[in-house]
C-alpha cells in the first residue's frame, strides 16, 4: 500500500525498524497513533525521549539506571564482596525480586554467539575483570541462562577470574534448561542461588 | 482372544487433516484395517495417529502440510487408555500463523518431548525402507528417535549437542579464515570444546548403552523372519567407545582426540569427530547390506528392525507401543507382514493400512479386528 501522505509514510518506515514489527502492524500503529489526540500523542514522544535521555548504564555494573553509580553500586547496605554476573538488566530485576540476594551485579550484555557474531569484546567482560582486579572483590557468582551460549560463557568467564584468586561458583542448574532467569519463578531461583556451586 | 493391551489408542477425532474434514472412530484395542483405493485418506488416519504420539507426521516434513487446503486449523483428537487402566486425552491443534499447540488432558504441554515419552509408538512406511537403503543420517534418525522415546532427555541432549557443534564450527572456520587472532580464536575455542565435549560425551553413553540392548531384540527378532542368517548391527563412533566406559571416561576420550586433531580441525575449519560422524552399518553374514543384500533380505532386515523396535520400547517402557503398518503388504510382501502382525498383534495394537479388504485372511481369526473402509476421506465401517 502506498500512502499519499509522505509523513505517515516516514512513520510507519520508522516503526517497521522495531524489533517484530512488520509492515503491516507498522500501518496499523502509525494510523492508531494518528488518531490519537494530540497529547496523547506528545506524551509517548515525551516518554520515548525521556528513556533516551534520563537512562544510561551505570558505569560500573552497566545496570540501566537514571543515576550514576546505579543505586544499587551506592548503596552502603550491599556487600561489596560479592558480584553476580547476569545477562541483561531484566535478570538483575528478577533477582532482586527475592529479596534474597544482596550482593552487586555486573550486567554483561548478552553471551558468546560466534554465529550471531557475539565475541568477547562485545559484552562487559572486560569491564567485569577489571573491577574484580580491582580488589575487595571475594565471590563472583556467575547467573547466566543455561542455554549451550551461557555455559560456555560461564566457563570463559570463570577461567579469566580464577587466576585472581577469587572464589567463582555459578547458580545451580535448578532451573530446566531452557528456562530464562527472567520467567523463572522466585523460589526457583532462590533454589538456584543457595544451590551454586564452585567453578 | 487376547487379553486387554497395556496402551491403547482408543478413539480419535481429526478435524481439517489433510481430506479428512471431520473423521471420528473407535478402534478395537487389537487390529485395525484400513482399506480403500489409492489417494482414498487412509495414510492419513496414520499420519493422525503420528501427530498424538509424536507430535508431528512420518510424511510430512511440516505441519503446513497436512493442513486441509480450505481450512485455517486442524486438529486431532485422541483418547487413550493407558496401562492402568486410566484415560488420558492428547489434543493436537495448528493453526496458520499461531503454530501447533498440544495439550494434555486439556493442559497445554510445552515440551513435545513430553508427548513424544510418554506415547511409545512404532512406525513402518514407504519411507522406512530408507533406514536400510539410504544415507548414514537416515539411519542416525531412526535410532535417535528411538532413544528420544526412552529418554526425554536425550531430546534436550542432542539439540544441545547440535547447537555446540554449530558455534564450535563457526568458531573453527573464524579461525581458518582469519576472521579473529589466533590466540583470542584459540581462548574461545577452548571453552567450546568443554561444551562440546560434554554433550558429545553424553550422547554417546546413551547411543552406546542404547545399542547394546537393542541388538540382541534385533538378533533375535530377525532370526523369527530369517533363521540360519547371522545379522549385525555395528555401532561405529569416531573416538572408540567400549560399553563398560562410564561417562568420564568417553568424555576423556573426546578430549584425547580433540587435542590430536586440533590442528586439522583449525586447517579445515570444521569440527572433524562426533556424534553427528557416527555410522550404523547393517551386515548380513559379515557382509554390509546396503551394498550386497537382495530385495528380499533388505525387506527382511527393516521388518526386524521395526519388530526389535517394537518389542525394545515395549520392555523398557511402562507403556506398550502402538504399530503403526502403512502400506506394510506392498513394503515387506504379504508374508512378512503377516508375520509381523501375528507377532505383534498378540501384544499390541496395531493400525494397518491396505487396498483389499481380505489381505489377513488366514491369521483374521486370532485376533479382535475392526475394519474400516476410507473413500474420499470419509470413513465408514466395513
Ligand atoms: N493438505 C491437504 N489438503 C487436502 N487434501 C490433501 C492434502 N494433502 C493431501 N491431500 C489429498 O488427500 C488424499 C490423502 O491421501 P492419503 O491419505 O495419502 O491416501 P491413501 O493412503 O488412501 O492413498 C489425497 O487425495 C491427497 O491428494
Ligand atoms: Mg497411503
Ligand atoms: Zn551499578
Amino acid at each position: 500500500m502506498l500512502y499519499t501522505s509522505e509523513s505517515l509514510e516516514t512513520l510507519i518506515e520508522e516503526l517497521t525498524k522495531f524489533p517484530g514489527i512488520g509492515r503491516k502492524t507498522a500501518q496499523r500503529l502509525a494510523l492508531y497513533i494518528l488518531k490519537q489526540p494530540k497529547e496523547e500523542v506528545e506524551k509517548l514522544v515525551q516518554a520515548i525521549i525521556n528513556v533516551k535521555e534520563k537512562i544510561k548504564y551505570c558505569s560500573i555494573c552497566y545496570n540501566i539506571t537514571e543515576t550514576d553509580p546505579c543505586p544499587i553500586c551506592s548503596s552502603p547496605k550491599r556487600d561489596k564482596t560479592t558480584i553476580c554476573v547476569v545477562e541483561e538488566p531484566m535478570d538483575v530485576l528478577a533477582i532482586e525480586k527475592t529479596n534474597e540476594y544482596n550482593g552487586l551485579y555486573h550486567v554483561i550484555g548478552g553471551v558468546l554467539n560466534p554465529l550471531e557474531g557475539i565475541g568477547p569484546d562485545a559484552l562487559k567482560i572486560k569491564e567485569l575483570i577489571h573491577r574484580v582486579s580491582s580488589g575487595g572483590i571475594k565471590e563472583v557468582i556467575i547467573a547466566l541462562n543455561p542455554s549451550v551460549e551461557g555455559e560456555t560463557t560461564s566457563i570463559y568467564i570463570a577461567n579469566l577470574i580464577k587466576p585472581f584468586g577469587i572464589k567463582v561458583t555459578r547458580i545451580a542448574r535448578g532451573l530446566p534448561i531452557g528456562t530464562a532467569l527472567e520467567y523463572a519463578d522466585i523460589a526457583t531461583i532462590v533454589r538456584a542461588i543457595e544451590n551454586r556451586t564452585t567453578m | 482372544m487376547p487379553k486387554k493391551f497395556e496402551m491403547v489408542l482408543k478413539s480419535i477425532e481429526i478435524k481439517n487433516f489433510r481430506n479428512h474434514i471431520h473423521t471420528k472412530l473407535e478402534f478395537s484395542e487389537n487390529l485395525n484395517l484400513f482399506v480403500g483405493g489409492n489417494a482414498q485418506g487412509k495414510t492419513s488416519i496414520l499420519e493422525a495417529i503420528s501427530y498424538l504420539c509424536l507430535t508431528k507426521s512420518f510424511n510430512a516434513n511440516s505441519d503446513s502440510y497436512v493442513l486441509n487446503f480450505n481450512a485455517k486449523f486442524f486438529e486431532v483428537l485422541g483418547t487413550f487408555e493407558l496401562d492402568n487402566g486410566n484415560e488420558v486425552t492428547v489434543k493436537v491443534n495448528f493453526e496458520n500463523g499461531q503454530g501447533k499447540r498440544i495439550f494434555l488432558n486439556k493442559e497445554n504441554v510445552e515440551k513435545f518431548a513430553i508427548v513424544v515419552h510418554k506415547f511409545p509408538i512404532v512406525i513402518l512406511s514407504p519411507r522406512s525402507k530408507d533406514v536400510v537403503q539410504g544415507t548414514p543420517e537416515d539411519r542416525r534418525k531412526f535410532f535417535d528417535l528411538a532413544i528420544a522415546q526412552l529418554s526425554s532427555v536425550y531430546v534436550d541432549d542432542i539439540l544441545n549437542y547440535k547447537k555446540v557443534l554449530k558455534q564450535r564450527n563457526r568458531i573453527l572456520n573464524a579461525i581458518a579464515s582469519e576472521e579473529v587472532k589466533l590466540e583470542q580464536g584459540l581462548d574461545l575455542l577452548n571453552v567450546w570444546d568443554e561444551e562440546f565435549i560434554n554433550y558429545a560425551a553424553k550422547v554417546t553413553f546413551r547411543k552406546v548403552k542404547f545399542m547394546n540392548d537393542f541388538i540382541l531384540f534385533f538378533k533375535k527378532a530377525y532370526s523369527n523372519f530369517s533363521a540360519g542368517e547371522d545379522a549385525e548391527i555395528k555401532y561405529l563412533t569416531q573416538v572408540e567407545v567400549d560399553v563398560q566406559d562410564d561417562f568420564e571416561v568417553i568424555k576423556n576420550k573426546f578430549e584425547v582426540a580433540l587435542k590430536k586433531l586440533r590442528s586439522e580441525e583449525i586447517r579445515r575449519g570444521v569440527t572433524l569427530i562426533g556424534p553427528h560422524r557416527d555410522e550404523y552399518v547393517f551386515e548380513i553374514n559379515g557382509h554390509e547390506v546396503k551394498r550386497f543384500a537382495s530385495q528380499g533380505q533388505m525387506k527382511t532386515f527393516l521388518v526386524a528392525l521395526t519388530m526389535a523396535k517394537f518389542f525394545y520400547l515395549k520392555e523398557k517402557k511402562s507403556e506398550t507401543p502402538i504399530l503403526l503398518l502403512d502400506d506394510a503388504f506392498d513394503e515387506l510382501d504379504v508374508e512378512r507382514a503377516k508375520k509381523l502382525i501375528s507377532f505383534v498383534g498378540n501384544v499390541g495394537q496395531v493400525f494397518i493400512t491396505a487396498t483389499d479388504l481380505n489381505v489377513l485372511s488366514g491369521i483374521e481369526g486370532e485376533f479382535k479386528m475392526k475394519k474400516f473402509i476410507v473413500k474420499l476421506g470419509t470413513v465408514n465401517d466395513a
